[in-house]
């Protein structure tokens, strides 16, 4: 039977893909792709968690407090949407002032 | 307790391996892919799959949102910025950390795996709940964006108006960004 444990090993797995994914990709859009993987894992463990456990605080304050993992999740998305908008218009204009987005060559700082 | 008696069956099993496997696939596609376009509809392939779960998981209401926005409109800003750029069929190479960043990633999942069995979780279906509470569970996981609407107006409301000004600033950020000069 599926319980909490698979959800979170499965979010875990799709976590290090992401991390695995940012730390060795040379395009920028590709480490932005990897880092939505990252937000994906964290979302599904979010909402398991709202699924499966239960806060000790739940029986003063109510039941109702079991959704929070899933308002969590929301706002997770949210901010999700807004970096890859970002993190997108950073990476054209980079690309229209140096015709790359290989992040390796990304060292205008270092000069 | 346990809120559906779906979730016993067989069927349910079975069909939470294969998301979990065409996802997990789908992922590693994404990063182990050398075409940059191929990659990016991997990424849609996996958050369709990952929508697939929530549903499993009672959250309706997200998983129309991560079709939406995951599945939507994350993709197509995504392939609208890989379509600018040159060299698109071997646009997704591995830097020079392949080895280093195996072993990052593989600490970190090790990790997470210490901290999900070695914690005693507070489970639903532990918890000793009298009978009203099991009835006010189980209407709230029935109809969740309801009970969703509700937390976000009350107790989050300070936060979904934060989440607002958030959008708005990386909206005008974006254009900033990339308007001519």
């Amino acid at each position: 039977m599926i319980g909490l444990t698979h959800y979170l090993v499965f979010s875990g797995i799709i976590l290090s893909i992401g991390v695995y994914g940012a730390l060795t990709k040379r395009n920028a859009i590709a480490v932005l792709m990897c880092i939505e993987l990252v937000f994906n894992a964290v979302t599904i463990a979010l909402i398991s968690f709202a699924r499966y456990t239960v806060p000790l605080s739940a029986q003063e304050q109510g039941l109702g407090i079991l959704l929070t993992g899933q308002v969590f999740a929301i706002f997770v998305i949210t901010v999700a949407a807004a970096e890859v908008a970002l993190g997108l218009a950073i990476v054209l204009a980079i690309y229209r002032n140096r015709q790359t987005v290989h992040i390796t060559e990304m060292n205008a700082l270092k000069k | 307790m346990t809120v559906t008696g779906i979730e016993q069956t067989p069927a349910f099993t079975i069909i939470w391996w294969i998301i979990a496997a065409v996802s997990i696939g789908a992922a590693l596609l994404v990063v182990l892919l050398n075409d940059l376009l191929k990659a990016a509809l991997a990424l849609v392939v996996c958050f369709l799959a990952i929508a697939g779960f929530f549903v499993m998981l009672q959250a309706e209401f997200l998983a129309v949102v991560q079709l939406l926005i995951y599945a939507g409109a994350i993709p197509i800003l995504v392939i609208f910025a890989v379509l600018v750029m040159k060299d698109v069929q071997r646009g997704n190479p591995f830097n020079q950390f392949r080895i280093p960043g195996l072993l990052v990633s593989g600490a970190l999942l090790s990790m997470v795996l210490f901290v999900i069995f070695d914690t005693s979780w507070n489970l639903l279906e532990d918890a000793a709940l009298n009978p009203d509470s099991v009835a006010q569970v189980v209407s709230t996981f029935s109809n969740t964006a309801y009970a969703l609407g509700e937390l976000l107006l009350n107790d989050f409301v300070l936060a979904v108006e934060m989440a607002a000004v958030l959008l708005l600033a990386s909206m005008i950020g974006a254009i900033a960004l990339v308007r001519d000069r």
